[in-house]
């Protein structure tokens, strides 16, 4: 197996070396490209980890925008759209799905009345 | 007669209703969007339909796998751009059509095509799954066993230019299914002491990360694109009646999608090139192919439609998965305890003429929902990438942390999205990996199980079934060394 992968990886990673060598440029770019999602993933176990502390919606609504401001985009409409999305997200899988996302660790500051309620739904 | 109504009654029951609508219009705007594709669609939702009932739940992983394919001819033939790779053949003859302002009549081909495919395949898959239940108690363990080699020697030969790659996949994907207690004597297989590696490797988080994860991370590695949509009126009927002159062609590609989605490890792809190759041989107009012909596009988009149902024949009959979307609803039967195979004809027959009742159900309301609102599901193909990326990213966290609230599964599934977008960006197909998984684990059990019964190697086909499936093994392997070797000698030489 570990033959296998040897054998059918090196061509691009000789094209790889062949193309970063000479040119700065390229080579930000073959760095960009390669390592770029690793920041990506960071964001993402980022997520994970807000989520039960401050809750899924609440977590959802600060990391969505978050990430479409990371990605490059400025204009209010998607910041927008994100909030939306999330909160779709959020009723869709927790609220009606009720998907096993456990409550956030914030929601025992809420008031006794509708803390069961946000620990159920949201 | 009284068990076909109550299996009928089952699908008029509202959450059945529900999947059924949510699967085949969620599934064409999935498919519709271009870099999403049913399997990051399915690979999110999976976790999630656990908690429902297993016809709902397949209900609506049915209606999103088999829709997608519909959806995803939308912008192959608008923009040039397949919204799933399994519409990458629709493009050749689509776009064409589209540049002679037919645009309207070649997505009225591709409906019309891909409508008859599914029809076809579920037809199929109500004749051949019962008769294919009947020949299943002859296969024991070691025809099984062979079986499923067969399937995984299919998946690595048929992915030409790319075996050895395609290999190492295979072969990883069966490592990480060892990883973990073994299931019998619960000895510890390369867990290195580490806790979190005793259960292993999960298939689903793995199946989040190297199709959703990773699609998220391509997609905000993208730059957005400004698309221009043509103009799109008139009625798409047309279609239907065109297709009734092109009945050889449409019959022929339907049944090659339905062989290719029986086959274990075939697939989509493999369908929609062999039956387009097909197609063109026979036509009495083969230079038309690539410029706008339309049986190019019947053959393409009837084959690719014709595999979701077929694929479900070697699920349920033998507990086989024919290919990697499959392999996910596999998991579904075994969280309600429902074990495909011959039995599950015995036990369940309700549930599965309910099955069959929806599939016929998800084409019908596909091509309704099509024909009546293609001109606003255009909208959806001019979504940005990055912000679709960041949208998969977000849904994915639902799918890896509802299996269990584990901070570990999602640093796994983030490290297999890294892994799938690395074989991505190298053009090396993902699937063989999950296939590896799925098959590995049945052919560990199997051959476990057969281990009581040999004595010698020989001893596994030393049974019909299996000595017929090795004999077809080694000639898949001769076939495809004997190609190797002619193509190379018949390459021309570099100062020719």
């Amino acid at each position: 197996m570990a033959l296998f992968s040897l054998l059918g990886l090196m061509p691009p990673w000789q094209r790889a070396a062949a193309i970063v060598q000479n040119d700065s440029a390229a080579r930000r770019e073959w760095v960009y490209h390669w390592l770029g999602p690793v920041e990506y993933a960071l964001y993402f176990l980022f997520y994970v980890y807000l989520v039960p502390r401050l809750g899924y919606l609440p977590s959802t609504l600060l990391v969505f925008p978050l990430l479409v401001f990371r990605a490059g985009y400025r204009e209010r409409k998607y910041f927008a759209l994100s909030w939306v999305v999330g909160v779709v997200i959020v009723v869709l899988f927790k609220s009606l799905l009720q998907v096993k996302i456990p409550g956030g660790e914030i929601y025992s500051l809420l008031p006794d009345g509708i803390r069961n309620f946000w620990i159920q739904r949201f | 007669m009284e068990l076909l109504l109550e299996s009928m009654l089952a699908i008029l029951r509202i959450d059945v209703l529900l999947a059924l609508l949510v699967g085949s219009i969620g599934g064409v705007i999935i498919g519709a969007i271009p870099g999403v594709g049913p399997a990051v669609a399915i690979a999110v939702i999976l976790p999630a339909t656990f908690s429902l009932e297993p016809l709902v739940g397949l209900t609506l992983l049915l209606g999103i796998y088999g829709a997608a394919m519909y959806g995803g001819a939308i912008p192959a033939i608008l923009i040039n751009t397949p919204g799933t790779p399994v519409n990458a053949l629709t493009t050749c003859d689509g776009y064409p059509l589209t540049q002679q302002n037919q645009s309207r009549r070649a997505l009225s081909l591709a409906y019309s095509a891909s409508f008859i495919g599914g029809i076809f395949s579920v037809i199929c898959l109500v004749l051949l799954s019962p008769v294919i239940a009947k020949i299943a108690p002859l296969f024991g363990s070691r025809d099984i066993f062979m079986a499923v080699l067969l399937g995984m020697v299919l998946v690595i030969i048929t992915h030409r230019g790319q075996t050895l790659a395609v290999g190492a996949l295979v072969c990883f994907g069966v490592f990480l299914n060892t990883v973990g207690l073994e299931s019998i004597y619960y000895s510890k297989r390369y867990v290195f002491a580490q806790g979190w590696l005793f259960s292993g490797f999960n298939l689903i988080v793995v199946l989040l990360g190297v199709f959703a994860l990773s699609q998220a991370f391509l997609l905000l590695n993208q730059r957005d694109e400004r698309k221009q949509l043509p103009e799109v009126s008139g009625s798409l009927l047309s279609g239907l009646k065109e297709i009734a002159q092109h009945k050889r062609v449409v019959g022929v590609s339907s049944s090659c999608g339905v062989i290719m989605g029986i086959i274990p490890g075939v697939g989509e792809f493999l369908a929609q090139f062999f039956s387009y190759t097909l197609a063109q041989k026979f036509s009495a107009t083969p230079e038309l192919f690539g410029k706008g012909a339309a049986e190019g596009l019947i053959a393409s988009e009837s084959a690719n439609n014709a595999v979701p149902a077929a694929a479900m024949i070697p699920l349920l009959a033998l507990g086989i998965p024919g290919e990697a979307l499959t392999a996910m609803m596999l998991s579904v039967f075994y969280v309600h305890n429902i074990i495909p195979g011959p039995a599950l004809f015995q036990t369940r027959p309700g549930f599965l003429i309910s099955l069959y009742a929806a599939l016929f159900l998800v084409n019908v309301l596909i091509l309704l929902f099509l024909l009546t609102t293609t001109k606003t599901i255009l909208n959806v193909v001019r979504v940005p990438s990055r912000f679709l990326g960041v949208c998969i990213l977000m849904l994915s966290f639902v799918g890896v942390y509802s299996l269990r609230n584990s901070l570990i599964d999602c640093a796994v599934c983030a490290l297999f999205g890294l892994v799938g977008y690395g074989l991505k960006r190298l053009q090396v197909p993902i699937v063989p990996l999950i296939l590896g998984m799925v098959l590995g684990e049945i052919m560990e059990q199997k051959f476990r199980s057969s281990l009581a019964r040999i004595e010698t190697p020989l001893d596994f086909i030393n049974r019909p079934i299996s000595a017929i499936l090795f004999a077809i093994i080694v000639f898949a392997l001769l076939a495809h060394f004997g190609e190797m070797i002619y193509r190379k000698k018949n390459r021309p030489s570099p100062h020719e």
